[in-house]
C-alpha cells in the first residue's frame, strides 16, 4: 500500500480538525461534545486513508444536531449547525473525502 | 512473493485509469521575462554536476562565511549541506532588502473582513518589527540560540514576524497549524521541549471572530500531562489593546505581547551568524502511531532551495507581487509565503480567512486589489472555488503570468478550468508535487523551458533525480504503464535533517526500504523513499498518484477498506478480515465483511455482531456492513494476499476472475456456496450489473 500525499493530507487533515471545532463548539449535547471531541483527536493523528471515515462520522454528528436544534426549536442553533454543515460537505467533495454523485 | 504476472496486472490497473494529456506550452510573453529561459541550466543541473550544481541556489544568499563543502555524506543518510558556510535567514528575509527597497511592500496582509484595511509592511517596517521581537525573545523569555518555540497563530503578519524574530536568534520555530485543537499544539509543545507559546487572541474566519487563546490553555494542560511545563505564553491580540478571547490571562505566565513590546520599542538586535546546517524550523507532521514527527529543516541547505526553487519554478522577481493561498501553518507556507518569496525581496501576500467568504469571488477581488500576478493553491481549493463559483474569475481585472498547484494531483478537467478561466489562458501552471519532509518541490516543471501537462507533476526538479521502485527494489521503465514507489536518488539541500529527537525513525522511515548498503557512505546507496505512488510516462513526467487505499462509496462517503478491516480485527476472534463492495439500488455500494476466525473458535451470530459494532464504534454507522460472512480461509495468492476481486465477485454474482494465481483455489467454491446460498435463502437476489460496474468489481483490490 502507498502512503499519503503526505502535505494535502495535513492540510485536509487540519482544516477537517478546523471544522469539527467549530461544530464543537455549537453543540448542546455533551454528549455529541465528546465524540467531536474524539473526532478530531482522531483528524490530527491517524492516517489519510481514515479521513474520509471521520469525514463522514463528522457529517452524521452535524445532522443529528441539525435535527436536535429543529427538535427544541433552536432556528439559530440550527442555521449555525446547517452553515458548518454545509461547509463540510462542499470540503469534503473538493477534498475527496466525499463523492459528488 | 508475488508473480511477476500479478504484479504487472495491478500495476495496469492503477495506470489504466489515467490517460495521458497533451502538452501546453507556455505564452512568449512569459518566456521573454523568465528567470529559467536558457536551456543551459538544464545542463548545469545534470548529475554529473551534482552535487556543485547548487552552489546556485546558494549563491542566491547572502553568506558570512562560504562553505567548503557543499555536500557532506560522512553519515548517512544525516546528510550536511554548506558545511563551514555561516549565514542568518533573518537577515537574508528582511536586512539585505533595506538599501535598495526599504520602503517597497514585504508583506501585504489582507484580513478577513473587506471593511478592514488591508494592511502593508515595508521591509523597514518588518524589519523594526522583527527586531523588536526578537529583542523581547532574548531579554523578556531569556531565550538564545538552539532553543524551540511553540507557535499556535493564525494568518496574521505577526506570524511571520515572530519566525523572523526567531530565526534572527538562531531559535528554533516550531508552528503548529492554528486550526489544530489545542492538544494536538500541547502534544507539539512536549515533543520539540518549547518553553514558550507564542499565540494570538483571536481571528477572523467565516465572519466571526473565532476566540483562539482558549486552546492555549488546553494546549498547556496537554503538555504538562505529557511531561512539559510552559512558563510563558506570549499573546498577540487581533486589536492590540482590546482582549478578544473570553479565555482568563494567567498572571505571571500569559502576556500582552503588545503590551511587553512598549519596553523594546526601537531595539535593535544583530541577526546571529549561524552554521548552514543548524536548525531553522520544525514542521510537525502527524503519525499514524499517534506521535507526531518533528521534520527538522536546517538553515543553509533549506533557505537555499526555497530560494532556488521560488526564483525559477515560482518565477518570483523583485516587482512581483505573489500570492501563495495556502496556510503558514504548513510547509507551503512556511517555504513560499515566508522564506522563499522574502529572500528574493518579493512582496508576499497573506490573506487571514477563508477564500469563499462572504461568495466565491472574493480571493479574485484581492488579486484584482493588490496587481497579484503570481498565483499558488492547492487542487482542493481550487476545486472549491470552481464548485461555487465557476464564473466569478471573469467578473475581476486581474492578470496572472503564474498559477502554481500544489500537494496533490489535478484532475485534468480542474486543471484546465484552472488555466483557462482562473488564468485567463495567459498564465503557465506549474504542477508540484513535493512534501512536508522535502523543504520545497521535488516533482515540477521550469515553467519557461518544458510545457506542461495536465494530471502530472512533470519531470524532477533541477538537482533531483526521481526514480520509481517496485517493492523488491527494481526500476520501474518509463512508459511501462506501471506504477510504484517514487523516491529520490540523491540528496538535496531542501531535505529534512531528522525527525527531531528521533533519528533512528527518520533512517526507518525514509531510507530503510530501499537502502543498498547500511555501511556505504556513498549517496548512491541511499535512496529516499517518499512514500508516494506515481507513474512515469514516457517523456519523463511524473504522474503522482493520490489513491493509497481501496474505498467503499456508500452512499457518497467514501470509506476506506483498510479501516473496516483494522475494526473487525479488533474482535478478538478474527484472524483477518476483508471489506467489499456490493452493489446497492438504494446506496450506490454497500459493505460486505469477509472474515476468517482464530483456531479454536466457531462460527456464530455472536462474533458476526461482534465485528459489526467494532465497525460502528471504530467508524461509524455509515460503514455498517450488510454482511458478514464467516468463512474458513480467505482466497489468497501464493505470497499471502487476500484476493479481494474474488470474494468481491461472490458477492456480487459476478465472475470472480482469473484464479490461476492462487494458492487455494479450492475455496473459492465453498465460499462461493456458502454467501450466495444464505443470500438468496434471505431474499437477496442479484440483479444484472452493468459493464461499468463489473469492471469496478474485476479492478476492486488492485492496490494490494
Amino acid at each position: 500500500m502507498w502512503g499519503a500525499i503526505a502535505m494535502t493530507w495535513h492540510y485536509i487533515a487540519g482544516e477537517l480538525s478546523l471544522l469539527l471545532g467549530e461544530l464543537q463548539e455549537v453543540a448542546r449535547d455533551e454528549t455529541i461534545v465528546r465524540e467531536i471531541s474524539d473526532l478530531r483527536k482522531e483528524a490530527e493523528t491517524v492516517s489519510f486513508t481514515a479521513l474520509a471515515n471521520i469525514a463522514a462520522e463528522s457529517l452524521a454528528l452535524a445532522n443529528d444536531m441539525c435535527e436536535l436544534s429543529l427538535a427544541v426549536g433552536d432556528s439559530r442553533g440550527f442555521t449555525r449547525q446547517l452553515s458548518i454543515c454545509n461547509e463540510l460537505w462542499c470540503f469534503g467533495v473538493s477534498a475527496g473525502l466525499f463523492c459528488d454523485d | 512473493m508475488p508473480t511477476d504476472e500479478e504484479e504487472q496486472v495491478s500495476e495496469a490497473q492503477i495506470a489504466v485509469h489515467w490517460r495521458e494529456e497533451e502538452f501546453y506550452y507556455p505564452p512568449a510573453k512569459f518566456i521573454g521575462q523568465s528567470n529559467a529561459s536558457d536551456p543551459a541550466i538544464l545542463e548545469r543541473f545534470s548529475e554529473e554536476n551534482f552535487p556543485e550544481c547548487f552552489k546556485e541556489y546558494a549563491d542566491l544568499l547572502s553568506w558570512d562565511h562560504y562553505w567548503h563543502t557543499t555536500l557532506d555524506t560522512s553519515n548517512p543518510p544525516f546528510w550536511k549541506w554548506f558545511v563551514g558556510g555561516k549565514l542568518n535567514a533573518s537577515y537574508n528575509c528582511v536586512d539585505r532588502h533595506l538599501e535598495k527597497n526599504r520602503n517597497k511592500a514585504a508583506i501585504l496582509w489582507a484580513p478577513e473582513l473587506e471593511s478592514e484595511e488591508i494592511k502593508a509592511i515595508t521591509y523597514q517596517e518588518l524589519y523594526e518589527q522583527v527586531n523588536e521581537f526578537a529583542v523581547l525573545l532574548r531579554d523578556f523569555c531569556g531565550l538564545k540560540t538552539g532553543d524551540r518555540v511553540t507557535f499556535h497563530m493564525p494568518m496574521v503578519p505577526e506570524l511571520p514576524v515572530s519566525m523572523l524574530a526567531c530565526a534572527r536568534l538562531g531559535i528554533i520555530h516550531s508552528e503548529v497549524f492554528a486550526g489544530f485543537s489545542g492538544a494536538a499544539c500541547g502534544g507539539r509543545i512536549a515533543d520539540s521541549g518549547s518553553h514558550i507559546l507564542i499565540t494570538m487572541d483571536s481571528y477572523y474566519r467565516n465572519g466571526e471572530l473565532a476566540d483562539h487563546k482558549v486552546k492555549a490553555d488546553e494546549a498547556i494542560v496537554t503538555a504538562h500531562e505529557q511531561g512539559f511545563d510552559i512558563e510563558k505564553v506570549l499573546v498577540w491580540r487581533r486589536y492590540p489593546d482590546r482582549y478578544g478571547s473570553n479565555s482568563p490571562m494567567v498572571k505571571g505566565r500569559d502576556f500582552f505581547v503588545d503590551e511587553v513590546l512598549k519596553d523594546y520599542k526601537n531595539q535593535i538586535v544583530s541577526p546571529v551568524s549561524m552554521p548552514a546546517e543548524a536548525p531553522l524550523f520544525l514542521m510537525y507532521t502527524s503519525g499514524s502511531t499517534g506521535k507526531p514527527k518533528g521534520c527538522q529543516h536546517s538553515t543553509g541547505g533549506y533557505l537555499s532551495y526555497v530560494a532556488g526553487t521560488s526564483k525559477y519554478y515560482q518565477d518570483i522577481h523583485p516587482e512581483d507581487t505573489y500570492w501563495c493561498m495556502a496556510d503558514i501553518g504548513w510547509i507551503t507556507g512556511h517555504s513560499y509565503i515566508v522564506y522563499g518569496p522574502l529572500a528574493l525581496g518579493a512582496t508576499t501576500v497573506m490573506f487571514e480567512g477563508v477564500p469563499t467568504y462572504p461568495d466565491s469571488g472574493r480571493a479574485w477581488r484581492i488579486a484584482e486589489r493588490l496587481g497579484v500576478n503570481i498565483f499558488h493553491t492547492a487542487p482542493t481549493t481550487i476545486r472549491m472555488l470552481r464548485k461555487l463559483g465557476p464564473d466569478e474569475p471573469k467578473k475581476y481585472n486581474y492578470h496572472f503570468k503564474h498559477m502554481t498547484t500544489v500537494g496533490e494531483p489535478i484532475e485534468p478537467e480542474v486543471w484546465r478550468w484552472y488555466q483557462e478561466s482562473v488564468g485567463k489562458g495567459e498564465a503557465v501552471i506549474v504542477d508540484t508535487w513535493w512534501q512536508t519532509e522535502n523543504g520545497g518541490f521535488l516533482g515540477s516543471t521550469l515553467p519557461a523551458l518544458q510545457p506542461m501537462k495536465p494530471g502530472s507533476c512533470g519531470p524532477g526538479v533541477l538537482g533531483v533525480y526521481p526514480v520509481i521502485y517496485d517493492e523488491d527494489g527494481n526500476e520501474v521503465e518509463a512508459g511501462s504503464g506501471r506504477a510504484g514507489n517514487i523516491c529520490i536518488r540523491n540528496p538535496w539541500p531542501g531535505i529534512l535533517q531528522t525527525i527531531y529527537g528521533q533519528p533512528e525513525r527518520f533512517v526507518q522511515v525514509y531510507y530503510e526500504k530501499y537502502c543498498k548498503d547500511p555501511k556505504s557512505k556513498d549517496w548512491r546507496d541511499w535512496p529516499y523513499f517518499a512514500g508516494d505512488g506515481a507513474v512515469k510516462a514516457k517523456d519523463g513526467y511524473f504522474r503522482i498518484l493520490g489513491r493509497v487505499d481501496d474505498v467503499i462509496n456508500v452512499a457518497g462517503h467514501r470509506l476506506g477498506t483498510k479501516e473496516l478491516e483494522s475494526a473487525s480485527l479488533t474482535v478478538p476472534e478474527i484472524a483477518e478480515a476483508a471489506a467489499v463492495p456490493v452493489m446497492d439500488d438504494l446506496r450506490g455500494r454497500v459493505v460486505e465483511m469477509y472474515v476468517s476466525l482464530k483456531p479454536g473458535n466457531k462460527p456464530s451470530k455472536e462474533i458476526s455482531d461482534k465485528v459489526i459494532k467494532a465497525i460502528e464504534t471504530e467508524i461509524g454507522k455509515i460503514a455498517r456492513p450488510k454482511n458478514v460472512w464467516i468463512v474458513q480461509d480467505m482466497p489468497k495468492t501464493r505470497s499471502g494476499k487476500i484476493m479481494r476481486r474474488v470474494i468481491a465477485g461472490i458477492s456480487n454474482f459476478t465472475d470472480p476472475g482469473d484464479l490461476t494465481t492462487l494458492a487455494n483455489a479450492e475455496v473459492v467454491e465453498s465460499i462461493r456456496h456458502q454467501v450466495q446460498r444464505e443470500k438468496l435463502a434471505k431474499g437477496e437476489l442479484p440483479r444484472e450489473l452493468s459493464p461499468k460496474e463489473v469492471e469496478e468489481i474485476k479492478a476492486f483490490g488492485h492496490v494490494d
